[in-house]
């Protein structure tokens, strides 16, 4: 076991370093292709003068040559940037000067509760749903929760959310306000755009919606499992033992069937991000989603590599707990 | 068509009963009707318009579908004042052409280096198992994303290539993951079973075996992700679109239909964000039925 | 769809009356009776606080309330009032002098004297600071001095990296404190608008505590307006400033405190304005006809002309567009009305001349009617210049931001329909698309807004068109434009320059360099909350602004 985790370890390090250099290399092919970012500096309508435009280049470490020459991995800024990352520097962003580290101290909280409420929310209704579906297996219930979980699915959630923000937020927002007052929980809750003051009711309803990403296959991955279970011989010696039904759905069904849940949102964490930049960005969340798309757009180098590779951190060390869950939930595994 | 690619007799079974079951089941019809529909108006849309998508006058723009189906614009005008019913039908083709552009250069990414990977194993496995971790790690929006900054600016209203091509390269070299995973999975196993071992010892070359005993293989997990996935293309291609990385206006996909749905859908113009909206639900909702289906019928332990 | 439409209506009607009664709580709440209270505005994403270092208008919208200038812009007419200034006077147009008013101070303490002003001039000025204001210093004698040109190219260690001289000098020669209240500028050539600039941001004045820890002086600005913050500024969240107490000025504020809430690209206020969290708002173009159609939001609705214009640029410098009448062609053939609807009604008007009606000296409709939608005369005209190179597109460039995009096609859709000639758009971002248009590499006609720094004419002439072919983006050159706003720029009184201004926009139009398309439309609503709304003439936000020294809360 402690040489697996080790290995795990190792090779974690080295998907990260792999990952850097990908996206250090994107970024200055970006530079390359796309021209120089410095000139967002300046912001406006203007010309730029030369000098200005130098100094600001040096200021952000984009006056190395390489940068002239399409293809060129820039390796020595890429070891200079290594060398910052270590000594704890992550550098600042183009537009206002501010220190990427800090940045992500403010969005990585409010992206991890988004994450928080879509995984409860992905989690019970996919445990209810697919427990439900296994236990009334080839019956009407089971064709139509399938068929509801994979219509939901079919639905891009942005476009949920949209619906949402445009259509039933305000007037429910004013109908809570009405009966509980504007700082109450309920008249908070259904708000249309994230607020500061608010940070954890105003996540809960984007939360919910971004948590039946997955819904289909996760409700598919329980029922499976469930009906494997429900088949095994101990389920058959518990029914034999003349346990009753409710009880033998839970201690025994459900939870065997918590390995390929496990796994399943082990895996969604990595595409969760994928829908947290437009749900951030259409419930107004300062969020990674958001932030690391627009720094994309505006070619601010230091936040894309930091931004996602800290979003690679998490993902790789989700996997690897994960995979050791996957022991410690089914004693038939062992690593060695 | 899958027949073709198994030599192996239980195989053929495996996909004969496989089509018995799925053409029992309504909800799989539904679905295939569906499909041929959208295919038709992506092959042939002057079959239902005869309008043209690109003639636009801005002072006619949104106007309503007052008259439905009749009239000089059926289904009434898009944001530019251009004919909506044929923007919509015109829109249908690149975005099914992207679909499958994606999936197909995914499956011949996935299915070789996951074959690589698994029969050979040792440095070949590590080089492609650490690709694999790499790109999983970058979600693929934002890998799109990335990769998608360096097209803007190309200029794009083009031929269908050059519409659908900077997204689907994008997509591709962040989907391929799946289907790798999957073979590789496959090819250990297949590897070590005694009927390879047995072509082995009678001296087949490495390439013999991995055509005809390993993929044959690997074509059953793979085919069963095969129309979920091309739903899911088709969801990211509207996320990118929205987001304004995708298919590049004045170019239209489905993608492109929706994100300037959406600017007007608050102000009463429903129908210009609802009808893409309806048809891109229908066809992911085609395949993932479909899908749904093909697995349950590949995998007979859970019949 | 009629009944979806009239659902989504009487749902913001009611939403309406909910807001009114949930002021009327938040009110009893705070309520210490003689006016006051708090306005909720939303705003961008501000790039810094302290003067000079912003230069968008989410910046100054907040400092211009943080901090007092020697001017006021009125918030009818936009022209300057003297704020802390007693008094600004010329001779020559050349040596200004500028008396400063006695006893203001910071909210720290410090006195607002003309070493404050000279300080913070300075630091706009120095060039390695890379300020984005700092070219608003460069008629100010001295600043060469601060702004060295590059070493020669055979100096530089690597040829593509262009090296700079040391700067050894810190202060603008031009600038001389008299005495505590009064300051001598000298400028490098005369200019008649001076006073005008000295209402922007970049000309504030600074303390020195703000100088001396600058990243605190970001987040909690030192200034010397009727606002200010108690607590730090989040850039990503926004924050509350407050009424000062002590404030000794001339322009009081009549609430106890402003709260800034950020809507970052891609998200608007309207839903928050519609369940009254926002007191001021634009809504976007869907939600502009909703809004419309609403007979309560209707009396609580501002509008007035803008000032930012935009227009189709031409490339001069490229021979496909050296005939003025195939830019008259061009030109003639936009459908303007057309394209506003487009983007939404009333978000613009169109626009026949180069500097718009609300800025002084604006409005003489010098463009004619070349830009005026007529399909025959474009035509001819299209003749006349011997026709369009066939087999090649059209291709105009535009950065993509808001929706330029749909603007620009609409644009195209209109040319492509009148002329017979088929267009592309290249969208690009933003810092590619300066690149781009400064290295004068392209191949079509190009996007060009503007907005004013100040309110004369001058300011959308020079900037754009000035500084010869190599200079400006068109590449435009005309001796007989250069010698006008040079004869203007000296000339003794405002209204004799303003004259001469327009005269250099009258040869402006003859060649034609960019086709104006429209001025923009400001179409704001407030809440029931708020009186007393004015928006500025000449600065205003975005996504929806007021004058906060004026505006008051209803109780």
């Amino acid at each position: 076991m402690g040489r697996y985790v080790i290995r795990r370890l190792l090779q974690g390090l080295l998907t990260l370093f792999i990952t850097l250099f990908l996206l250090h290399y994107l970024m200055a092919l970006s530079v390359q292709i796309r021209g120089n970012p410095a000139l967002l500096f300046f912001g406006g309508e203007r010309t730029p003068d030369p000098a200005m435009l130098a100094q600001v280049e040096r200021l952000y470490g984009l006056d190395d040559a390489c940068y002239d020459r399409t293809g060129d991995p820039c390796l020595a800024p890429f070891v200079e940037r290594m060398q910052n990352y270590a000594r704890g520097d992550f550098g600042t962003t183009l537009t206002g000067n501010q220190d990427v580290g800090e940045l992500l101290a403010i969005w990585i909280p409010n992206t991890l509760r988004l994450f928080i409420f879509a995984t409860i929310t992905l989690v019970t209704l996919s445990m209810i749903l697919g427990t439900w579906a296994a236990r009334h297996h080839g019956r009407f219930v089971d064709h139509s929760v399938r068929g509801t979980t994979i219509l939901i699915d079919s639905v891009p959630v942005f476009l949920v959310l949209l619906a949402y923000v445009y259509i039933i937020a305000v007037p429910l927002t004013n109908w809570a306000r009405g009966i509980w007052g504007d700082e109450s929980f309920m008249g908070q809750l259904f708000r249309p755009s994230y607020s500061a003051d608010y940070p954890w009711v105003t996540i809960i309803i984007p939360g919910i919606i971004v948590g039946t990403v997955g819904l289909a296959t996760l409700t598919r991955l329980v029922r499976a499992s469930q009906l494997e279970n429900l088949g095994s011989d101990y389920v058959r010696t518990a029914k034999a033992k003349g346990l009753k039904r409710m009880r033998i759905t839970v201690v025994h069904v459900v939870r065997n069937s918590m390995i390929p849940i496990v796994t399943g949102v082990g895996y969604t964490f990595a595409y969760m991000l994928s829908g947290a930049v437009l749900t951030e960005g259409v419930m107004g969340i300062p969020g990674m989603g958001r932030m690391i798309f627009q720094a994309v757009q505006r070619q601010e180098t230091n936040l894309v590599i930091v931004g996602l590779t800290a979003s690679a951190v998490v993902v790789i060390t989700v996997t690897m707990i994960v995979d050791l869950l996957y022991a410690a939930l089914d004693p038939r595994i062992r690593y060695e | 068509m899958s027949e073709s690619l198994s030599s192996e007799a239980p195989q053929a079974s495996l996909w004969k009963d496989a089509f018995r079951t799925m053409r029992r089941r309504p909800d799989v019809i539904l679905a295939a009707l569906i499909l041929l529909f959208v295919a038709t108006m992506a092959v042939f849309p002057t079959l239902f318009t005869d309008k043209d998508p690109t003639r636009c006058i801005g002072r006619d723009a949104r106007q309503r579908p007052d008259t439905w189906f009749r009239g000089e614009h059926p289904l009434g005008t898009d944001g530019f004042g251009c004919d909506f019913a044929a923007t919509i039908v015109h829109g249908t083709r690149p975005t099914i052409a992207l679909a499958v552009t994606v999936i197909v250069f995914s499956i011949l990414i996935g299915l070789t280096l996951g074959i690589l990977s698994g029969y050979y194993g040792g440095w070949v496995d590590a080089i492609i198992s650490r690709a694999l971790d790499v790109f999983i790690v970058i979600p693929l929006m934002m890998g799109a994303i990335l990769l998608l900054s360096l097209f803007r600016g190309r200029g794009s209203s083009g031929g269908l290539l050059e519409t659908v091509g900077p997204p689907a390269l994008a997509l591709t070299l962040f989907g391929w993951m799946e289907f790798c995973r999957y073979t590789r999975a496959v090819s250990i196993e297949t590897k070590n079973l005694d009927y390879v071992t047995a072509a082995r010892c009678l001296g087949a070359k490495d390439r013999r075996i991995m055509f005809r005993h390993v993929l044959p293989n690997a074509v059953v997990p793979v085919t069963a992700v095969v129309p979920t996935t091309l739903g899911s293309i088709i969801v990211a291609e509207s996320a990118l679109a929205v987001l304004g990385v995708g298919v590049q206006p004045p170019a239209t996909s489905w993608g492109v239909l929706l994100a300037k749905g959406t600017e007007w859908a608050g102000g009463g113009y429903i129908y210009l964000f609802g009808l893409p909206l309806v048809l891109l639900i229908l066809t992911v909702f085609a395949f993932a039925t479909i899908g749904d289906a093909l697995r349950d019928a590949l995998d007979p332990k859970l019949r | 769809m009629r009944r979806t439409r009239y659902a989504v209506a009487t749902g913001a009607a009611a939403a309406l009356a909910l807001t009114a009664c949930a002021g009327d709580e938040s009110d009893v709440d705070s309520g210490d009776g003689d006016g006051g209270g708090t306005v909720n505005m939303q705003i961008g994403e501000v790039r810094s606080l302290i003067p000079g270092g912003s230069g968008e208008s989410e910046g100054f919208r907040i400092m211009k309330n943080v901090y007092d200038g020697l001017v006021y812009y009125d918030a009818e007419t936009g022209e300057p009032d003297n704020l802390v200034a007693e008094e600004i006077t010329s001779e020559d147009n050349q040596t200004w002098t500028i008396r400063i008013q006695e006893g203001l101070e910071f909210h720290n303490g410090e006195p607002v004297d003309a070493e404050a002003f000279v300080r913070g001039w300075n630091r706009v000025a120095y060039g390695p600071n890379a300020l984005p204001l700092n070219y608003f210093m460069a008629s100010i004698e001295g600043y060469d001095e601060m702004n060295p040109d590059p070493l020669p190219e055979e100096e530089w260690s690597d040829p593509d990296t262009p090296e700079f001289p040391d700067v050894d000098t810190t202060e603008l020669s031009g600038l001389t404190v008299v005495d505590d209240l009064t300051l001598e500028v000298e400028l490098s050539a005369p200019f008649i608008g001076f006073p005008t600039m000295l209402g922007y941001e970049a000309f504030f004045p600074v303390a020195q505590e703000c100088l001396d820890d600058t990243d605190a002086c970001e987040e909690q600005p030192i200034g010397n307006g009727p606002f200010m913050f108690e607590e730090p500024y989040n850039i990503q969240s926004g924050g509350t400033a407050v009424a000062w107490d002590d404030y000794q000025g001339d322009k009081p504020a009549n609430i106890d405190a402003v709260d800034w809430t950020v809507y970052l690209e891609g998200s608007d206020c309207w839903s928050d304005f519609m369940t009254g969290s926002i007191d001021v708002c634009r809504p976007t173009a869907a939600d502009y006809e909703q809004a419309q159609n609403d007979p309560e939001l209707a009396e609580r609705h501002i509008q007035q002309d803008g000032t930012s214009i935009l227009m189709l640029a031409y490339t001069l410098y490229d021979p496909k567009f050296e005939d003025v009448n195939l830019r008259r062609a061009l030109s003639a053939a936009i459908d303007r009305e057309g394209v506003i609807t487009v983007i939404g009604e009333d978000r613009a008007n169109p626009l026949d001349t180069w500097v718009p009606e609300s800025i002084l000296g604006g409005g003489q409709g010098a463009c004619g009617e070349y830009c005026e939608y007529n399909p025959d005369l474009a035509n001819d005209l299209l003749d006349e210049a011997g026709g369009w190179p066939e087999d090649e597109p059209l291709r105009i460039w535009v950065n993509d931001a808001a929706d330029n995009l749909d603007v620009f096609r609409a644009v195209g859709d209109s040319i492509s329909q009148t002329l017979d000639i088929e267009y592309e758009i290249v969208p690009m971002e933003w810092t590619d698309f300066l690149a781009e248009r400064e290295a004068q590499s392209l191949d079509g006609p190009f996007r060009s807004g503007w907005g004013p720094d100040y309110n004369l004419n001058e300011n959308y002439l020079d900037p754009i068109y000035g500084g010869g072919a190599r200079v400006n983006h068109q590449g435009y050159e005309s001796e007989e434009y250069q010698a006008k706003m040079d004869e203007a720029a000296a000339a003794d009184t405002l209204d004799e320059a303003v004259g001469l201004y327009q005269e250099a926009e009258q040869i402006l139009a003859e060649d034609m360099p960019s086709a104006p398309i429209w001025v923009d439309q400001v179409n704001y609503y407030y809440s029931e909350r708020v009186d007393n709304v004015i928006v500025h003439p000449i600065y205003s936000g975005p996504g929806g602004d007021a004058e906060l020294r004026d505006i008051e809360v209803v109780e």
